[in-house]
């Protein structure tokens, strides 16, 4: 088991080093001179030897790649062109508003899909499980951004029960406002990812409820809420957990997009502000940062895997 | 009725028989949406740029069966000539992921060795960078646009379609008959793509009817965000990232409703069509 996870865990960081090294190459690519593309042709010569000195354009980029290298590893992402500051204090300030978006996300799409999911299983071919997969084909085909449009249309402008756009001011010092205005977002997103997991809740479900031992169960005698709860529901919740973390680097993404929906102020409207300026390093931070994420619930789920499942084998 | 129809070729019929019902809908659907796309290049109906001032945000009607934008330009028109768009970047990206991908998996599978590893540790890498990402690094470089996007989404693709055709050679390669080729002195290249990869291309299909419908969800939500297709071209994204303010203020809600129904149709025909594909291609799936 050691091994194993020293060797995920090698794995994964071998990943990282691998990515974080596509995002270093990108700005290599920059077609002509990034300085004359960020700040225009007739900028001040001095300014733009600043600019130049401070992205480090002035050096060979064998050594900028190992002081990129170097940054990664310590958490320095670099300096914002546009803001002027920190790009690791930026991502961290919009990660206080992409996070709680994600994980309740996930945790509406869970509270849908797993008892929905339990109950398409346990009546397959029934009206209900029609109802599922009409429910999980069409989550997978509706774009998110376009169903929190709608949600906007209806839930805001026709009803008015909630605010459609932005975040307050004083951010989470007042909790129940900040809910508020996260509150479609999270419906978006939390509705349209529990699609794919209501399928393969009821897939797993199904494949060991025709296993001998289930069989075995209900043969003794045992009520079907027993044999579901009881026998079938652990062993199905195994590649349950894999998709979930799955599920959540798709989450991660379809924040991004859905933020800018409801015009949040987080990591996705940072990357496209970044895009706007030219302000590469703050984009790279963040395609960064969403990367490493993304490794490490990936690492997150292999561990668990193997944790939960005694039979995978760590060879 | 019916008999008619069994009488002229009945062995063609009778593989259609096999055609799972969800392949005949989406193809269905994907048939119309070439239809459409096609179409859209003979300019049935007004030119999808035109603007008409006085007629903006008109409901449908004769004139504009599905009414006008913020600028009065037809959204039926715009509507057909975004599914040229839609096919066109996803054809582009389904490409470079398939040929990509293909290749890869093919060269890593049959020779092995440290190729192997090497390419596995790459699609590793890729696969915590999807199309966005991508997106959002190549926008900062090269600017958003069209291009960006298409290059994104297929290198995003291509570690799906790698492992597929990996796994394809891995599980061919023992087989009798590439070892006849082996033993007759065929060259590698020879045995991967003459003798090979017809073997495989079955899942690989499949894949790529899934990935489709990927990359029109991705070319979508790209030119939403700004970073895929730029205007005038219309663009099912793009509609909808012009239409949302208006949509927001109370105006009207035609121009947000239809690009999201046509986007959610054509994704729906070619995930039930690569459904179907599989059910009949790819013999190791469940359905």
């Amino acid at each position: 088991m050691w091994t194993y996870t020293f060797r995920r865990l090698g794995l994964a960081i071998l990943t990282l080093w691998l990515a974080s090294t596509l995002v270093f190459m990108v700005v290599l690519f920059i077609p002509g001179d990034p300085v004359a593309t960020i700040l225009g042709m007739d900028a001040n010569p001095d300014v733009a030897e600043k600019l130049r000195h401070d992205l480090g354009l002035d050096r060979p980029p064998l050594e900028r790649y190992f002081s990129w290298l170097a940054g990664v590893a310590t958490g320095d992402l670099g300096t914002s062109i546009r803001y002027g500051i920190s790009v690791g204090g930026l991502i961290l300030k919009s990660l206080t508003l992409t996070l709680p978006i994600v994980l309740l996300s996930l945790m509406l799409a869970t509270v849908i899909a797993v008892p929905l999911g339990i109950l398409a299983a346990r009546r397959a071919g029934g009206a209900l499980d029609f109802a599922a997969s009409l429910f999980a084909l069409l989550g997978l085909a509706l774009p998110s951004f376009w169903v929190g449009l709608m949600f906007i249309y209806l839930f805001a402008v026709n009803l008015g029960w909630l605010p459609s756009n932005g975040f307050p001011q004083k951010g989470w010092a007042d909790p129940l406002n900040a809910l508020k205005y996260l509150a479609l977002p999270v419906l978006t997103i939390g509705l349209a990812r529990s699609a794919l997991l209501t399928r393969m809740v009821r897939g797993s479900l199904l494949e060991v409820l025709s296993q001998d031992y289930v069989r075995t169960a209900r043969g003794k005698g045992l009520s079907e809420r027993v044999v579901v709860n009881k026998h079938a529901l652990k062993n199905a919740a195994l590649p349950v957990v894999t998709v979930l973390g799955l599920e959540f680097a798709q989450l991660l993404i379809a924040a991004v997009v859905v933020e800018q929906v409801f015009g949040l102020p987080g990591l996705g409207s940072l990357a496209l502000t970044g895009i706007q300026a030219r302000d590469y390093p703050l984009v790279q931070g963040v395609v960064l940062v969403l990367a490493m994420f993304i490794v490490a619930l990936n690492l997150v789920v292999d561990l668990l895997y193997g944790y939960l499942d005694p039979r995978v084998s760590y060879g | 009725m019916d008999n008619t129809l069994s009488v002229p070729a009945p062995k063609r019929r009778s593989s259609l028989g096999k055609l799972s019902p969800s392949f005949r809908v989406g193809g269905v659907i994907v048939l119309l949406v070439v239809l459409a796309a096609l179409a859209s290049l003979a300019r049935p109906l007004q030119d999808p740029n035109r603007a008409n001032f006085g007629k903006q945000f008109a409901p449908p009607s004769a004139e504009f069966w599905l009414g006008t934008d913020q600028l009065g330009r037809d959204l039926a028109s715009r509507l057909l000539a975004g599914a040229h768009n839609a096919l066109y970047v996803g054809l582009i990206a389904v490409g470079i992921g398939l040929v990509l991908g293909s290749l890869l998996g093919i060269l890593a599978g049959y020779l092995g060795g440290w190729l192997d590893q090497i390419v596995m540790l790459g699609l590793e890498a890729l696969y915590a960078l999807p199309a966005l990402l991508l997106a959002l690094l190549l926008a900062a470089v090269f600017g958003p646009g069209a291009f960006s996007s298409m290059v994104a989404i297929g290198v995003a693709a291509v570690p799906a379609f790698a492992r597929l055709a990996r796994a394809g050679v891995l599980a061919v390669k023992a087989q009798p008959y590439v070892e006849a080729a082996q033993a007759l002195g065929a060259t590698s290249s020879r045995i991967m793509f003459r003798h090979v990869l017809p073997n495989i291309l079955g899942p690989l299909i499949v894949q790529a009817s899934l990935a489709f419908a990927g990359a029109i969800l991705a070319e979508a939500a790209l030119s939403y965000l700004g970073l895929g297709t730029q205007p005038p071209t219309a663009s099912w994204g793009r509609m909808l990232r012009e239409a949302q303010s208006y949509l927001a203020a109370g105006l009207s809600p035609y121009p947000s409703i239809w690009p999201g129904l046509a986007i959610a149709l054509t994704v729906l025909g070619f995930n039930l069509m690569g459904d179907g594909l599989r059910d009949r291609l790819d013999p190791r799936a469940k359905t």
